[in-house]
């Protein structure tokens, strides 16, 4: 195999963390902005795919092939599903005593 | 040296790279819960097509299973589980929203500069054309098998604790 990506090959390293780092952007532009929590976790779970868009960008273009990005990708995409269910678990457990799940409506710690 | 795959290959990139934005927006700006919901469905079905076009085709079928499949399941009875919460407005009025536009655009801002003023390594290989499926199966069982026990266990400690948490008193 040739030791470079041909000049004008069009999906460059570039091009996949710029779109990492927009998913992440727009992902923490709503979970800062949305009052229900569900939203707030679908917001996060758009950040987290904007990371493993990063990673897995890396890994198309990292010097060996052994796939590490890759790799990693499938651990974030665990530590998601825990959050994605605990999260959960969270946001019901709150609403059966709040009757709510506004993320401002759960603020008795504070002081 | 532009051939077609390649061709056929970056405007599929475009495409769902322009989808996956669009749908993270609607996130956003839906009027509903469960618009914002189906809105997430397009953005996470987009990245599992953006990862095909960039090599990585076993984790594309992972984000189906995981994303499109469980984690989507999951979502759509935490709505169901939480009645008449299904439109809300913005946390702390419109200023609120406009702040965290602006922290999430300058965020943006920064990381764009950075990722194309930095000099990045050459990369070496055209194309990734190792069986992924393998190679990530054996990176798991050999270099990366403590972490993998590790994150199997936080599976189980999630799941316990899912359970204790959400369970009726």
């Amino acid at each position: 195999m040739p030791d470079a990506l041909p000049p004008i090959y069009p999906i460059t390293l570039q091009h996949g963390l710029v779109l990492g780092a927009a998913l992440f952007a727009i992902g923490m532009a709503g979970a800062l902005s949305k009052r229900n929590a569900i939203t707030v976790l679908m917001a996060i779970e758009v950040m987290l795919n904007g990371v493993i868009v990063t990673f897995v960008a890396f890994a198309r273009h990292a010097p060996t092939a052994d796939l590490t990005g890759q790799v990693f990708a499938i651990f974030i995409m665990t530590v998601a599903a825990a959050e994605a269910a605990v999260g959960l678990a969270i946001v019901i457990a709150v609403y059966r005593v709040r009757r709510t799940v506004q993320v401002d409506a759960a603020d008795t710690l504070r002081g | 040296m532009l051939i077609p795959t390649d061709f056929l290959l970056a405007g599929a990139f475009y495409t769902f790279a322009a989808t996956s934005i669009v749908g993270a927006i609607g996130i956003i700006r839906a009027r509903g819960i469960f618009r914002s919901a189906l809105f997430l469905v397009l953005t996470l079905a987009s990245v599992a097509a953006i990862y095909v076009t960039l090599g990585a085709d076993f984790l594309g079928a992972v984000q189906v299973l995981v994303y499109v499949g469980a984690i989507m399941v999951l979502i759509i009875f935490g709505i169901m589980l939480t009645p008449q919460q299904v439109e809300l407005p913005d946390i702390g009025g419109p200023g609120q929203a406009a702040a965290a536009a602006f922290v999430a655009v300058a965020l943006f801002a920064i990381a764009t500069i950075v990722i194309t003023t930095s000099q990045w390594p050459r990369s070496t290989s055209a194309a990734i054309d190792v069986a992924t499926t393998q190679v990530i199966g054996t990176g798991l069982f050999t270099t990366y098998v403590l972490p993998f026990e590790i994150a199997s266990l936080l599976l189980l400690v999630a799941m316990i604790g899912a359970i204790v948490i959400a369970r009726e008193e």
